[in-house]
């Protein structure tokens, strides 16, 4: 079983679905999703995202591979939340854009810290 | 008429074409023209100052346009050149791609070593050659200049301007801002497109009302600008630079609030404050200014905002075959608040480009085509016209 840390057990249901370490991996883990799906995780987070950054404000520095695993999932629980916004604040019919370059045809070159 | 901004125009638009025949240009014949004259004659802007942080380090670029490898070194002495990728002996590939540091280059093919100052240090079994002229043997090097974190390089073996001047005035009033902000974001993509199709398509705002009314809906023109008029667009010797035109009224959603609540907004959003701004920004000095786009000939753009920039780079391939390169540069996050603040923009700014991206091959397709015989342009749209005029320039040379 996953951690994450105490009083964020609640969202530990998502850690299958949205614990991904790289923007490539989100981008199309969200695309390839439900709207549905997308919608439930946004609304889930939504009332977290401000505790789980005081939380993780808690610990120095920003580059992910410091924070110990259960802040780390965490981390990548927020970056996902970021992802998955778009299509629901912007009120989209489906998790993708209609009109927009495929994503299976983008290559992500960020650097490691930034993935 | 429903106009409540005016573009402030700047430079030179008498004789600008605003009816474009764009099949012409985009040939296999118009690509080989313009590998010759443009792409062998332009100051190209083909890496950063910050990648190259010690004596010896390099990076390997191809550059097909051109028929060219490159390596891109900063010497022992501490001077960035370019050289390349070939050995002075039978031509092999010294480097076969990425980076790292040096302080020699040796060949893997039969061991001829070059210092990482591009001098000829060492020939295996020298003995066996007759009258090597060792001081002549060095590698092939290009001309290469640095403006503040650009590394630009020139294929004339006597470049007719120097990058200084080649810049002009755009070589002004950005001191130190390009060199504090670091990457956040990195896309390459391979279109069937023409280049100038693809760099046509992020220099005009005309677009961003329609394409991008599903990703950046209400961030530019407001109920002062609802058409969206650049302030400012200026055409210079042979690069352009407008400013967008901010929504004072623009609404934000619930994640994009917790964004703006932890750190510094990017693109695409706004930030009003200008003090402290280096000058060059906001060039028109617009009341409400978003970011500006600044287009160096031939295939590079630059859009810088406050707090961050994004860099497009366009390498033909082909006549039909472009790679684009996306690279946003920003403060790097100080804490995991200002980390998860940027992931908001970031992908943002990703699909915003995916919007854009999605026309080419489309465009290139139907002008491709022959179908239709010209293009109109409208006067949010002259930086196009102005990019095919100093093409026409370079190619009459």
């Amino acid at each position: 079983m996953q951690d994450l840390p105490p009083g964020f057990e609640p969202l530990a249901p998502f850690l299958s679905e949205w614990n991904l370490a790289t923007e490539k991996e989100r981008h199309h883990k969200r695309v390839s999703s439900s709207l549905a799906d997308v919608r439930r995780f946004y609304e889930v987070m939504t009332p977290r995202v401000h505790d789980i950054i005081a939380h993780l404000c808690n610990f120095p520095g920003a580059d992910p591979d410091d924070l110990p695993p259960p802040e780390r999932r965490l981390y990548n629980l927020a970056l996902a939340f970021m992802e998955c916004s778009h299509p629901i604040d912007l009120k989209w019919q489906r998790p993708d854009i209609d009109d927009a370059f495929p994503v299976e045809r983008m290559e992500y070159l960020a650097p490691i810290d930034m993935r | 008429m429903n106009t409540f901004v005016q573009t402030q125009f700047e430079g030179n638009r008498s004789g600008l074409k605003d009816v474009l025949p764009l099949r012409e240009k985009i040939t296999p014949e118009a690509f080989e023209r313009e590998r010759e004259k443009i792409f062998k004659k332009s100051w190209l802007m083909i890496g950063h100052v910050s990648d190259l942080p010690e004596p010896g380090s390099y990076v390997v670029r191809e550059l097909p346009v051109v028929n060219a490898s490159l390596i891109v070194m900063r010497g022992r002495d501490g001077k960035i050149r370019s050289f390349h990728n070939i050995c002075r002996h039978r031509g092999n590939k010294l480097i076969r791609g990425g980076e790292g540091c040096k302080s020699t280059i040796t060949c893997g093919f039969h061991g001829w070593t070059f210092s990482n100052t591009g001098e000829l240090l060492g020939v295996t079994d020298e003995n066996q050659f007759n009258n090597l002229d060792k001081p002549k043997l060095g590698l092939l090097e290009l001309a290469t200049s640095t403006w503040e974190d650009f590394i630009f390089v020139n294929f004339d073996p006597s470049p007719a301007v120097s990058l200084e001047e080649w810049l002009g005035e755009l070589g002004h009033g950005y001191d130190g801002y390009f060199q504090s902000q670091r990457q956040y974001a990195r896309y390459r993509i391979r279109v069937r497109c023409n280049w100038n199709l693809a760099v046509n398509s992020f220099t005009e705002g005309y677009h961003t009302a329609y394409i991008h009314r599903n990703t950046a809906p209400d961030y530019q023109g407001g109920k002062k600008n609802p058409q969206r008029h650049r302030p400012f667009m200026q055409l210079l010797a042979r690069h352009a630079r407008y400013s967008a035109p901010a929504n004072p009224e623009h609404k934000l959603s619930p994640a994009e609030a917790i964004a703006w609540n932890y750190g510094p907004t990017l693109f695409p959003a706004a930030d009003f404050d200008y003090a402290g701004m280096a000058p060059a920004l906001n060039p028109g000095r617009a009341e409400h200014w978003l970011f500006d786009v600044i287009e160096w000939f031939p295939n590079v753009l630059v859009l810088p905002g406050k707090h961050y920039h994004v860099e497009l780079e366009f390498w033909p391939l082909s006549a039909s075959e472009t790679d684009i390169i996306m690279t946003a540069y920003a403060y790097p996050p100080q804490n995991y608040a200002q980390r998860i603040s940027l992931e908001f923009f970031r992908t943002r700014l990703r699909e915003v480009a995916r919007e854009d991206m999605n026309t080419l091959e489309a465009q290139y397709a139907a002008i491709s085509s022959g179908v239709m015989p010209e293009v109109f342009l409208s006067q949010q749209e002259l930086v196009l016209a102005h990019h095919y005029r100093v093409s026409e320039q370079m190619l009459n040379a």
